[in-house]
């Protein structure tokens, strides 16, 4: 795919963006009641929904760990959430990488040593895919979490960002994430700090920080929203104080 | 409305955000509850916010942060309604919806002896107070007040109904000696309740359609104001 089909003359994506420009995120907690947490995410055409059970007593009684708790990551991605309808399986060794950088991620960020010897289990679902998936997944998580009342250190908010030839896009949706160098970074909402960092085509080290940065500043509008979000589940709650 | 939102909006915390030191009681100790941690960060004492919600004052020196958690972590001298689901020699096994299953010895009935032990069969529900609950030990609970060893409403709940799934915050509310609601409701339909801390809510009544009706108003007057809720339960009982 040459570089005009991707950023054409006008500056344009092949979606009508500008470089600079995200999709549109919007973002609820709360949608399902009879969980301890639950949040759905939506970018773009990317839909994933997360449910976080726990603290509660592990499943295999192996993992427990006497001084933390465990987080258990399960990632389901839905056989018609892309194009071509396929069956994947929690086998793959793709999701499986996934749940293992999503549990090392929310290990750090949850305030384990509140629960030990007890399981802290989060189920994703990618009802659609069109890009930054791995990106939804962590921001819906944090949303998620927050929803079960679990603490955490910070919220963690996610963007992708990549650049073909010299010219850098934010927010990739999949037909650009099969053609251009991309990474995904994830950032704590209030101080910044980089948690989480995939990067997994080349990409030329002149051009990684200034990625990055741009990656950094599209997390930053995406914790803007995440907050109204939990905001705006609070409201109900808060208007019946007098 | 708009107005109490905003005030409300005020004191609430976000995760990662700091507490600012104009709300910190200068003098003395502070108290941190759930949803607060204490940090130092680059020889800077600061306390951090780990749970979105409210932040609550409820001494002069102690804090918390009010979310609607659903999951109940023990904490002694709560009042609980849990589930038995095993029994083992020398008591049972119960759920109280928490990390780990709780235990209750069979000894720990007001009057009993280990001849005269109770005989709770599995899926029964006790109203009881957590004794024990550590970190790293399985909660321990009691049917019998530890002050004056009488049952004191705690022990088997026969009959009813339990409503589940209810946030904590709302239990808490629930629990309070003056609760708009309950009072309401009370002034109506004679019931028989038992509210715990681990957000369950059993209900028992003259009949049926009357306890349905209380488990309708207590599921939904969780966002309400008192007058709303005074208003909510008269329309419910006038369809009754």
């Amino acid at each position: 795919m040459s570089h005009f089909e991707i950023l054409s003359l006008e500056g344009l994506r092949n979606d009508g963006r500008r470089w600079d420009e995200m999709r549109n995120f919007q973002c609820r907690i709360g949608i399902e009641p009879s969980e301890n947490g639950s949040a759905f995410i939506e970018l773009g055409n990317t839909k994933v929904l997360c449910i976080v059970d726990g603290p509660s007593e592990p499943v295999i009684k192996s993992k427990a760990r006497a001084d933390r708790t465990f987080v258990n990551v399960e990632i389901n991605i839905a056989s018609f959430s892309t194009i071509d309808v396929k069956k994947r399986f929690k086998s793959d060794r793709r999701i499986q990488l996934q749940c293992l950088a999503l549990q090392n991620t929310f290990e750090e960020i949850i305030q384990t040593e509140l629960y030990p010897r007890s399981q802290i289990s989060v189920y994703l679902h990618v009802l659609q895919d069109d890009g930054a998936v791995m990106a939804s997944c962590i921001n819906a998580t944090t949303l998620a979490l927050i929803d079960a009342g679990i603490p955490v250190k910070d919220f963690v908010c996610c963007s992708t960002a990549g650049i073909v030839e010299s010219d850098m896009l934010l927010d990739l949706n999949s037909l650009e994430e099969s053609a251009l160098s991309w990474l995904t970074v994830a950032v704590l909402g209030n101080i910044k700090k980089v948690v989480y960092m995939q990067l997994e085509t080349s990409m030329h080290l002149d051009y990684l920080e200034s990625v990055m940065n741009m990656a950094i500043a599209g997390s930053e509008h995406i914790y803007n929203t995440m907050q109204s979000a939990v905001r705006q589940s609070a409201k109900p709650a808060l208007a019946s104080l007098s | 409305m708009a107005e109490v939102e905003e005030k409300g909006l005020l004191s609430y915390y976000f995760p990662g955000e700091r507490i600012p030191d104009s709300i910190i009681s200068q003098d003395g100790s502070i108290r941190l509850g759930p949803g607060l941690v204490f940090q130092k960060k680059d020889r800077e004492e600061e306390i951090v916010v780990s749970k979105a919600g409210r932040l609550h004052q409820t001494g002069k020196n102690a804090m918390l942060i009010d979310s609607r958690t659903k999951r109940y972590i023990p904490a002694t001298n709560d009042q609980v309604i849990g589930q038995i689901i095993s029994r083992f020699a020398e008591g049972y096994r119960v759920d109280i919806g928490s990390a780990h299953i709780a235990q209750l010895n069979a000894l720990a009935f007001e009057n009993v002896t280990r001849k005269s032990r109770p005989n709770l069969n599995v899926g029964s529900l006790v109203y009881a107070r957590v004794s024990l609950a550590d970190r790293d030990m399985e909660p321990e609970l009691e049917c019998f007040d530890a002050t004056t060893g009488k049952a004191a409403g705690y022990g088997e709940l026969k009959n009813g109904y339990m409503i589940t799934g209810l946030s904590l915050s709302h239990c808490r509310k629930l629990i309070l000696p003056k609760n708009t609601l309950l009072q309401t409701l009370g002034s109506y339909i004679p019931f028989e309740i038992a509210v715990g801390m681990n957000g369950r809510v059993w209900v028992n009544s003259e009949n049926l359609s009357t306890t349905v009706l209380i488990c309708t108003a207590i599921r939904n007057c969780e966002f309400m104001s008192d007058e709303e809720q005074i208003k909510y339960c008269k329309d419910l009982i006038k369809k009754l």
